[in-house]
């Protein structure tokens, strides 16, 4: 059985990846979208680290901190007139 | 069709999906309890069979190694479709587009960071099979190093300490060389991408045979690969960006 300590943590880093993964889908402005997705990436990093799977919290680091900003930034730079729209 | 008309026809198919899901739902164990069966048999054999202490590498590299060569070849063939789409058919690297660096601050905590992330990336993949982490981890962590390059230097420093025959030579040599071990199961009289290799000691850099190996190219693969994206995607970047000043 998990401990209260562990419960009370897996509880809040689902709660945050509840209400991140939907702020994530309401901001409408791809650029703050990026911003609040690297929260989500995050609070999915923590949720995985408390549910003992420490192998996909790093692979979530790495995809959520360096390839999605990666790949989104310049493309969201490039379809939208350079930063201006 | 008016917006009325399509509520009307989304309502039975979210009504639908919504059922299927709870049914799927209340199917399931409880959350945090079990452990399923295949979990407690890999726990009980892995370390003895593999000589291996993290798990899921043996799993990945190994009893599903086959999956993890799709995998390989999902990101693989991924990348050859941007090289194609946004590769100039003949590159001169004077015509590479040109940035600058204007930040102090980046330019400095970029310089420091990108060996520290080189290192920091090839450690996880390193220590992949001993302690959580492993060759995907561990690649896209070493590329990021090639990242703060540009972030340093310029989009011209990336290129040129990243040379696009050493990329495409690992990107291509990682993923052959995948192929390649598991062909030593074959010719070892074993089915493919069986672990052929001494095993070693587990719980040192010396142990768990093919895993390892195995681990070490896809690092390799999946590293080149990132840093393909990136000389692609930055190019079109620095391209936009350029055009966009000039306007101004």
């Amino acid at each position: 059985m998990t401990s209260g300590l562990t419960a009370v943590l897996q509880a809040v880093a689902l709660t945050l990846v509840g209400v991140l993964g939907v702020g994530t889908v309401l901001v409408r402005d791809p650029l703050r979208q990026v911003v609040v997705n690297g929260m989500l990436g995050l609070s999915l990093v923590v949720a995985f680290a408390v549910l003992q799977a420490p192998d996909v919290a790093i692979a979530e680091v790495v995809v959520s901190a360096i390839a999605v900003p990666m790949v989104l930034l310049p493309v969201i730079y490039k379809t939208h007139g350079g930063g201006k729209g | 069709m008016n917006r009325r008309v399509r509520l009307v026809l989304l309502m039975p198919s979210l009504a639908a999906i919504l059922g299927v899901l709870l049914w799927g739902y209340t199917g399931l164990p409880n959350f945090g309890t079990t452990i399923s069966s295949y979990g407690q048999f890999i726990d009980r054999v892995a370390e003895p069979q593999r000589h291996v202490t993290n798990l899921v590498s043996a799993v990945m590299f190994d009893y599903r190694g086959i999956d993890t060569l799709v995998e390989e070849f999902i990101l693989f063939a991924s990348v050859m479709g941007v090289a194609l789409l946004l590769r100039s058919s003949r590159e001169v690297a004077e015509q590479r587009p040109r940035d600058v660096v204007t930040s102090d601050a980046v330019r400095t905590a970029g310089s420091a960071l990108a060996p520290v992330m080189l290192l920091f990336g090839l450690w996880i993949i390193a220590f992949g099979y001993v302690t959580p982490g492993g060759g995907f981890q561990g690649g896209v962590a070493a590329s990021a190093g090639a990242l703060l390059l540009w972030l340093a230097g310029s989009y011209r420093t990336l290129r040129d300490l990243s040379p696009t025959f050493l990329v495409d030579a690992a990107e291509g040599l990682g993923a052959a060389s995948y192929i390649g071990i598991g062909l030593l199961g074959l010719a070892a009289g074993s089915p493919f991408l069986y672990n052929t290799i001494p095993l070693g000691t587990a719980g040192t850099l010396a142990s768990g045979g093919t895993i390892a190996a195995l681990n070490w190219v896809a690092g390799i693969e999946v590293a080149a690969a990132f840093v393909l994206i990136y000389h692609e995607f930055l190019e079109e970047y620095i391209q936009t960006f350029t055009y966009t000043k000039a306007d101004q």
